[in-house]
């Protein structure tokens, strides 16, 4: 989501790590300890005075001006509201800095809360009536068929249709008999894990399925399906027969999940007979476990004199147990029907194939692989969404934490970055124009999608305090904007503070929000109000608004500007060497505040607390970036 | 205080709406506005679809629309809400039991619906933004604090849940919004601004 | 809580205005008093047929016929304006948009000027339909969508929100045109379709008998027209119409 201008990005300090550079290496080492967040607790001195020298660029080991075009500030660069920020660092936390736990789970579409008991054994969709079309994934509604128009009793079948694409579960020829409980039917009508007593040989008669399985769906070797059921016989030997009953000889699991469940079974059992602990817990969880480390490290024990020391059971001192592949469609075996392939071409090219008829990738991605056309894809079960709280990466002090019920949008807590550092906003002056009727939009004021180079824009930018306490701020900008594209900026007071957010109250007493409010929104002041430098251009009860002049610089290939030799294709109103987003004229400014905040609860730091009753000195750096607008390409 | 030129565009109600004179409403006595909402030039908005008493509608189609004991009201819009230019605003409608009717549509507080959108929705909720020529199918509902991506189609029905952030056409849920949208004056926070410039030099 | 007082509805007669199109709309349609009807053609509206408030005709290029049971909804757009009709002709931007299939595509040449709405179509809100184009029966073009000159719509066909159909584009009947329009496109199930694969398999694994024949796809449809049906009836109730000047 790119915003429109003009807008402010807030940089998270976690990306504060040094960018590879020689010939800075002694203070890249120190801002790479400085970006570690347990060293940049505002107590601690060493952490953030550093950077007032900032103006002076180069002269600390802040030296690194942050710069909004390198591909690393893409990682950096948060929206102020989505930041976060921790009370015990006294650091702001981007979604990088941070762990999140799930609270709770619910369906984005009825609302419910699934239990994360369900979650785990039904998995996280939604168990009640809420699915996806599988055709364009927009939620499906169920409606009955008969007697739209009949008034009274609704009854007869029901269908989950779709309103955007008008797909219907007709489309694949299925209906309910009940609105309710739409799953467990869908479930029941195409799910054969439940009960599998399924004759293997029948399913030879439904060819046209069979043939319409994707070949890509198979991973298995080549072998005569109509042979499988006899190869059950014989090749099914004692295991997993006994341990799966309803897996009788005769039957072969229909569709994937089947045989997975199949394949899983057989496997786990083949697991355990082959390894020498058959009671390992841990053969549970495979190969990766333990049991198959056993089984391998048997392998050569058991001809050696070590064997005793590796749980030297009957068994391993045998011959060691050779496992088995699945051989037969009990076990999970499919095997690609001889003219698969040829069927499915066959149906391609037939005139109710093409191009409309073929699942997309997108479509067959959610279902079963076997699917490859558009009749065959199944209703989705609506995919579960959490709520989640939040947890700081480097001290676990919880940061978010929302209520359960999944209709509820309130927290239990909730740190946001915006209740600490000032909000920027930014907004374009209007030059004193000699007529200021302007409506909705400021019509004096520069369209900032077309900057013109070389001449001086004034942008205001307000910083709304949200803390109880008064802040000091200090601002810095490099004087020249990053890239190629040397914009010129000047704050014109970098340095002034901010009034604390006390009770609105105070300020409705005073009287003087309304008047102070407008000049600060309209932007439009008496016609005699000029930027000056040094001072702040307006202030009220908990924000300030200072003037930062910019320059924009010209455009590579423009007309200003020939001295370029870039020869990037990648064009952009109408410059040739343009590189991409290089005409946007953002400009990085360093924020450094300072505040004396209530030492409240916090034991630890009243030893370092340099002011008397109660008062810790608090400070907080980091970078913003200002979009300002665009520059255009012509003078 | 404003200038000739502002002065014509917009007309306050005593409740502080601003609403254009190029606005489009029709049926206003099914209208609702909580105040200080904006309806800027060419929105329509559709307060004469609203819903028929049932006991007018049921059977009989010859009975008159006319005289419902009180005034049922098709559309309301919340606090602080910003309807933007050429926005269609129509009560969603659906067949029920044999008899098709309107549906009430309700916006939330700190609402925002953009350029040429089409909402259609059952309810949009407090701080949701509408992107400028999305659409909201019919009886969808749009909980708080979620965004409508410009140019999305929610499909007809859809529930776009909480602090998400919906794309595309049909609209599928993209992402969340961080925990601070809605805080007044970040994104999603910007209603009372917006208000205030309206109409404004 | 506030009532509101709307301007008066401005038509666009301003005293050098716009010539007003001839109107022959039968006696049971329902027209909206702030709808638009501008240009030299006439412009032919059937039985039946709601139009909503602000809706727009322009029959400059050619005549406008509207069949019977058709909704034109609040804003949309039929035929073009004479000023900007020939740069907006062609959509300003290539619009991905189905590619045109086969169905007796009508050469551009023929510059048959004349916009067909056959019957039963819907025309969503703030749609466009360019002049030339034909919109079979049955047919749905949804909000904010466009119908670009001498396309040709199937019967019984959706054209999805903010979809474009290009200039002389065809999409066949019984479709539905849904996202960007690239290709995303599938078609309606009509007649009754046998029990899906996983259906079948799963019928057999539980032994039970393959459920039957479930009802043929078209009674969706028969479903759809019939709420059309209901929904003008109720549209025809609320809307103003044109020349009952009481209220607005």
């Amino acid at each position: 989501m790119s915003r429109p201008f003009p807008y402010s990005y807030i940089s998270c300090p976690c990306a504060d790590t040094p960018i590879p550079d020689p010939a800075k290496k002694r203070r890249s080492k120190e801002s790479s300890q400085k970006a570690t967040p347990e060293r940049t607790d505002a107590t601690d001195d060493a952490a953030t005075p550093k950077q007032e020298d900032n103006q002076d660029e180069g002269d600390s080991d802040e030296e690194q001006t942050f710069d909004p075009r390198s591909l690393r500030s893409n990682f950096s660069l948060y929206p102020p509201e989505q930041l976060l920020y921790c009370e015990d660092c006294h650091q702001i936390k981007c979604p990088r800095c941070i762990t999140e736990e799930i609270v709770s789970w619910y369906c984005p579409n009825c609302l419910f809360e699934t239990p994360s008991s369900m979650v785990k054994s039904d998995g996280n969709r939604c168990g009640r009536n809420c699915f996806n079309c599988p055709v364009c994934t927009a939620p499906l509604a169920v409606s009955t068929i008969e007697n739209v128009t009949g008034n009274g009793s609704q009854q007869g079948p029901w269908v989950l249709s779709c309103g955007y694409c008008m797909w219907t579960t007709l489309d694949i020829g299925i209906k309910f008999d009940k609105p309710t409980n739409i799953r467990s039917q869908l479930q029941k009508m195409t799910d054969s894990t439940a009960s599998p007593a399924y004759d293997a040989r029948s399913r030879q008669g439904s060819r046209a399925f069979g043939d319409l399985k994707s070949p890509l769906s198979t991973l298995i070797s080549a072998e005569g399906q109509p042979s499988a059921p006899n190869d059950n016989e014989n090749g099914n030997g004692n295991g997993s027969e006994e341990q799966t009953k309803e897996d009788s000889t005769d039957v072969a699991p229909a569709n994937t999940d089947a045989r997975f469940a199949a394949l899983k079974t057989f496997y786990r059992n083949q697991i355990s007979e082959t390894s020498n602990s058959p009671n390992d817990p841990l053969s549970e969880f495979g190969f990766s476990s333990p049991g198959a480390l056993n089984r391998l490290m048997s392998l050569y024990a058991s001809s050696s004199r070590l064997s005793g020391l590796y749980g030297g059971n009957k068994k391993a001192k045998s011959k060691p147990p050779v496992m088995r592949e699945a051989l037969t469609a009990s076990e999970g075996l499919r095997v690609t029907p001889a003219g698969e392939e040829a069927a499915i071409i066959e149906r391609l090219a037939s005139p109710e194939g093409g191009w409309d008829s073929i699942a997309s990738l997108e479509q067959r991605a959610q279902q079963s692989p076997d699917v490859r056309f558009v009749d065959e894809l199944l209703p989705l079960p609506v995919l579960l969404r959490t709520k989640r709280a939040k947890r700081c990466k480097s001290c676990k002090h919880i940061l978010v934490k929302p209520e359960t019920k999944p209709q509820s949008t309130r927290f239990r807590i909730r740190l946001i970055a915006l209740s600490y550092i000032p909000l920027p906003t930014l907004r374009p002056l209007a030059l004193p124009a000699p007529s200021s009727f302007t409506s909705g939009t400021v019509t004096q004021t520069p369209d900032l999608d077309s900057l013109p180079p070389l001449r001086p824009v004034h942008v205001l930018l307000t910083l709304k305090n949200h803390m109880f306490d008064p802040v000091r701020i200090t601002l810095a900008t490099p004087s020249v904007t990053p890239g190629r594209v040397a914009s010129k900026v000047t704050i014109l007071s970098p340095q002034f503070e901010i009034g604390a957010n006390s009770d609105v109250w105070d300020e409705a007493l005073a009287g003087a929000s309304a008047p102070v409010g407008d000049s600060r929104l309209t932007g439009v002041r008496t016609a005699e109000k000029v930027p000056e430098a040094g001072k702040v251009w307006d202030k009220g009860r908990n924000w300030t608004t200072v003037v930062l002049e910019v320059i924009p610089g010209t455009l590579p290939g423009s007309e200003a500007d020939t001295t370029n030799a870039g020869n990037e294709d990648a064009g952009d109103e109408g410059a040739v060497t343009l590189k991409e987003d290089e005409d946007v004229l953002e400009i990085p400014v360093f924020v450094h505040m300072e505040w004396d905040a209530e030492a409240q609860l916090e034991q630890q730091n009243v030893g370092k607390a340099s002011k008397p009753d109660d008062l810790v000195a608090r400070e907080l750096a980091y970078w913003m970036v200002l979009g300002v607008g665009k520059i255009q390409a012509a003078l | 205080m404003p200038p000739k030129a502002a002065k014509s565009e917009y007309i306050e109600t005593d409740t502080g709406n601003k609403i254009s004179r190029r606005s489009q409403i029709h049926g206003t006595q099914h209208i609702i506005l909580g105040g200080k909402t904006v309806i800027q030039a060419e929105a329509v908005i559709r307060g004469d679809l609203y819903r028929l008493h049932s006991t007018a509608v049921s059977t009989d189609p010859n009975n008159p629309p006319q005289q419902p004991n009180a005034p049922s009201v098709a559309i309301t819009v919340g606090r602080y809400s910003y309807i933007s230019k050429s926005v269609i605003l129509r009560p969603p409608s659906r067949l029920h039991r044999g008899v098709h009717s309107f549906y009430p549509l309700k916006i939330g507080d700190h609402v925002f619906v953009g350029e040429s959108a089409v909402v259609e929705a059952a309810s949009l909720g407090n701080h949701v933004h509408v992107g400028a020529g999305a659409t909201i199918g019919s009886m969808a509902i749009v909980k708080d604090f979620s965004v409508v991506l410009e140019g999305a189609v929610v499909p007809p029905g859809m529930v776009v849940p909480s602090w998400c952030v919906v794309g595309g056409r049909p609209a599928r849920i993209v992402g969340e919004v961080g925990e601070g949208y809605g805080v007044e004056g970040a994104e999603g926070g910007l209603a009372r601004e917006r208000y205030r410039l309206v109409g404004r030099p | 809580m506030a009532t509101l007082k709307p301007p008066p509805a401005q038509h666009r007669s301003a005293p050098t205005g716009p010539p007003k199109a001839p109107v022959k709309a039968d006696p049971t349609t329902t027209i909206a008093d702030t709808a638009v009807f501008q240009g030299k053609y006439p412009i032919t509206i059937g039985a039946n047929t709601v139009i909503h408030p602000r809706a727009r005709f322009y029959s400059y290029e050619g005549p406008i016929i509207v069949g019977d049971g058709c909704i034109i909804s609040e804003k949309a757009i039929i035929g073009a304006q004479p000023a900007s009709s020939r740069s907006s002709s062609r959509p300003a931007s290539p619009s991905p948009t189905p590619e045109p299939s086969t169905t007796e595509t009508q050469p551009p040449q023929n510059k048959d000027l004349t916009t067909r709405l056959s019957y039963f179509v819907t025309v969503g809100p703030q749609s466009t339909i360019r002049p030339g184009a034909h919109i079979h029966s049955s047919a749905c073009i949804e909000a904010l969508a466009t119908i670009h000159r001498y396309a040709e719509i199937g019967s019984h066909t959706k054209i999805c929100s903010g979809v474009e159909v290009p200039e002389a584009g065809s999409v066949p009947e019984w479709t539905v045109v849904w996202g960007n329009g690239i290709g995303q496109r599938r078609r309606r199930a009509r007649e009754a379709k046998g029990p899906g694969p996983a259906v079948v398999v799963a019928a057999r694994v539980t032994q039970t008998p393959v459920p039957g024949l479930a009802p043929e796809g078209k009674v969706i449809e028969d479903a759809r027209l019939m709420v059309l049906q209901k929904e003008r009836e109720v549209l025809g109730r609320m809307i103003v119409p044109a020349g009952a000047s009481k209220k607005r």
